[in-house]
């Protein structure tokens, strides 16, 4: 795992016009930070990112040989925190191998509303890990209706759900998969950020 | 007194573009765009309907960077150069289609519209239109909200709490400055809202914001009343869902107006139709075909287009807003029957859906207006705020995480065209915390440099960059901005290190992203 990782996304573009600015001004592929950072997505994905130093990772591979031990492979454990709970000891909900000096990996999560962090570490051969880093801690929303209620001001089921149902609480996600069209045919020249984020379909489409 | 009411609300935002490096840049031309095109037959709308004694209420945000750009003199003097070129087209074209009596009448149109424009931008409101959202919200008309300071993306930015509440600090300061008050509400940029975030809006005495559907749906508790109506979260601030009935009615393609036969097209412009020699000088500096605003067109069907008749047009908006007031109509008298108060419909759209997309959207608005006003008792306009004064209690809640962007959630900003942005955004936020709490006392030249690297950090959190990144269109650009800032942000931060301050770059720098000239970079500290 190399201390600092080249994104090569840093350099792609569809743009089909060459940029009209130079660009002069050289920007940091790394601090010599030592870590990992989490970010939620939405309710089924999360993305983490980091940077580990080459003397972090020498140090633990000199942990791993002390002990008689073999290096076996760099590996993200993704961990299921507990509400109260310490991420050490929390369990292992996945974990991944990690190849090609990757820096960065989308994780795939259960929608449970539920606390996350990861743990980034070189395994041996006999699948003992060894951390190198450990995330922060982020809760991931849960995509669902709340099993929790006000008592100051609840309705009777039917009630609630009719109003669920007026307010479109079955219609969602299906602008979704109409925005999946919407990008690839949305404007040519000249738009709003906002005003592509907040379409329920492609008005440019007649 | 009314069943229920519609709060309309319009979200006016594009990102800082000022290039004063070039003569011309067409980036800019979003700006002269949208001016033209939404926000002036907005104004004018605004103005008609004030003059006939139309009871109206309207919540219009203006993002920070948008302000800014209204009030640049710069980007003033050449949005007045590029109408007066609007103007000598438009009598070019009155001339060259003088023997097709259709065509011609659209000519003289667009030439009466221009020349209008420049009227009320320059010797109306004095070359700053700000002042017209100003007297309509004194007028009590409009309630002009804010927005995130560079329109950043905040549910991605929530490791660094301090750069969450600098984009709304500036924001805020922002908006004083124009309107001489505190905003009632906000527009989360993208609708993008993090549990807690309404701590941070709470500090700043703001009363509102909104969020997408799901974000009311699946809240806890669980919400009474659906999205028809606020709530307040624990902070106080209170929370507005997106109603999707009313938002679909205007947004879809498939059963939404602005996709009606007898529209404008806007695919057909005379920058793409005209001959090149005739149409050079009015289009990019570079020689590159772009849109001028004048279409001949309406959308007819998929293939052949027919000439764009107006009054057919106008017939047409007219009908879609009856259409939509008598959805409404429906919509709260079925609310009203099982809410044991008043329900609100919240619809949001994008300012510069109308006129720029939706040609005829600025009058679809009035129609709507009028009629909710003249034609029916049901329905009644009203803002957030306004709103909020109804009743001494709401709900409680805590929304849930979501946007209206693609999934309802973060994947527009956060995906493999764009997530590369993180790890500077993030190390620039806390780089930027750690200087200002170093620099505690600095010298005014660490001062000018401190406050750049404010601007440069929040610049390059514009959301807009990440959203072009994904969708292809101006890719470029968007990754040259951006690598433009977090490259300026670490040179400036290295030369405080290293106690050596380029004044060349920083003088280029403070004169090419001159916005918040008042940020004061203690508010990282």
């Amino acid at each position: 795992m190399p201390s600092c990782g080249y994104n090569e996304s840093m350099d792609s573009s569809n743009g089909k016009r060459a940029p009209r600015q130079s660009v002069s001004l050289p920007i940091p592929e790394c601090w010599g930070d030592n870590k990992i950072v989490l970010m939620v997505r939405d309710p089924w994905m999360l993305y983490a990112y980091w940077e580990i130093q080459a003397d972090v990772e020498n140090r633990v591979i000199k942990e791993i040989e002390k002990k008689g031990l073999v290096v076996s492979k760099s590996v993200l454990k993704v961990r299921d925190v507990m509400d109260g709970s310490a991420v050490e000891g929390s369990p292992v909900f996945s974990s991944f191998d990690l190849k090609n000096y990757a820096n960065s990996w989308y994780i795939q999560i259960e929608n449970s509303g539920k606390k996350w962090a990861v743990d980034i570490g070189i395994e041996s051969t006999t699948g003992e890990f060894f951390l190198l880093a450990r995330s922060n801690i982020v809760k991931a929303p849960f995509y669902g209706v709340s099993g929790i209620y006000d008592e100051e001001w609840m309705c009777s089921e039917e009630l609630y759900y009719k109003m669920f149902a007026i307010s479109g609480g079955y219609g969602i996600g299906t602008s979704s998969l109409e925005m999946r069209e919407t990008m690839k045919r949305r404007p040519k020249s000249w738009f709003s950020s906002g005003m592509s984020s907040g379409m329920i379909e492609d008005t440019s489409s007649f | 007194m009314a069943k229920g009411y519609l709060a309309l609300v319009l979200h006016a935002h594009l990102p800082f573009i000022r290039h004063p490096e070039y003569d011309s840049f067409l980036e800019e031309s979003w700006l002269f765009e949208a001016i033209t095109d939404t926000y002036i037959p907005l104004i004018n709308v605004f103005d008609r309907l004030s003059k006939d004694g139309v009871d109206f209420h309207i919540t219009v945000s203006l993002s920070p960077t948008l302000i800014d750009m209204l009030r640049d003199e710069l980007l003033i003097s050449r949005y007045i150069k590029h109408v007066d070129k609007l103007i000598k087209l438009s009598e070019m074209e009155i001339k060259r289609t003088a023997r097709d009596s259709r065509v011609n009448a659209l000519s003289r149109m667009y030439n009466e519209r221009y020349i209008e424009t420049k009227y009320v931008f320059s010797e109306k409101y004095g070359n700053d239109i700000l002042r017209a959202f100003k007297k309509f919200q004194d007028l009590g008309n409009v309630e002009v909200i804010t927005c995130g300071a560079t329109h950043g993306y905040l549910p991605l930015m929530d490791l660094h709490k301090p750069a969450v509440r600098a984009q709304i600090k500036v924001a805020v300061d922002i908006y004083k400055s124009v309107f001489g008050c505190g905003p009632k509400g906000v527009w989360l940029p993208e609708c993008g809202y993090h549990p807690g975030h309404d701590e941070i809006l709470a500090e700043f005495g703001i009363k509102y914001f909104f969020v997408e559907t799901h974000g009311i749906l699946f809240a806890s508790p669980r919400p009474k009343y659906g999205v028809y109506s606020p709530y307040l979260c624990k902070s106080g601030v209170g929370v507005f869902g997106r109603d999707l009935e009313s938002s679909k009615a205007v947004w879809s393609s498939k059963d939404g107006y602005p996709g009606d036969a007898n529209y404008r097209e806007y695919y057909r412009d005379v920058g793409f139709d005209l001959d090149y020699d005739y149409i050079k000088p009015f289009i990019n500096g570079d020689g590159a075909r772009v849109n001028t605003g004048i279409k001949y067109y309406k959308i007819t069907g998929r293939t052949d287009k027919e000439p764009y008749d107006r009054k057919d047009a106008l017939n047409t908006a007219a009908d879609h807003a009856g259409n939509f007031m008598f959805n409404r109509e429906k919509q709260v008298e079925h609310l009203s029957g099982i809410m044991d108060r008043v329900p609100v419909i919240v619809s949001p759209y994008d300012a510069e859906l109308f006129g720029h997309w939706w040609y005829e959207g600025p009058e679809w608005l009035e129609f709507l207006l009028r009629k909710i006003y003249f034609d029916q008792e049901t329905v009644k306009t009203i803002t957030p705020g306004k709103y909020l004064e109804l009743y001494d209690k709401y709900p409680v809640i805590t929304p849930s995480m979501s946007s209206w962007g693609y999934k309802g959630y973060s994947e527009m900003w956060l995906d493999g065209s764009n997530d590369w942005i993180y790890r500077y955004l993030h190390k620039m936020a806390e780089m930027m915390t750690s200087d200002a709490r170093e620099y505690k006392d600095p010298t005014e030249l660490y001062r000018r440099v401190l406050n750049q690297m404010a601007r440069e950090l929040l610049l390059a959190q514009s959301s807009d960059w990440a959203f072009i990144m994904k969708t292809g269109t101006f890719a470029n650009y968007a990754v040259n901005r951006t690598r433009e800032h977090i490259g300026r942000f670490f040179a400036f931060h290295d030369q405080l290190e290293r106690g050596s301050i380029d004044m060349e770059m920083l003088e280029s720098a403070e004169n090419k992203n001159s916005l918040f000239k008042e940020i004061n970079y203690e508010m990282y500290q």
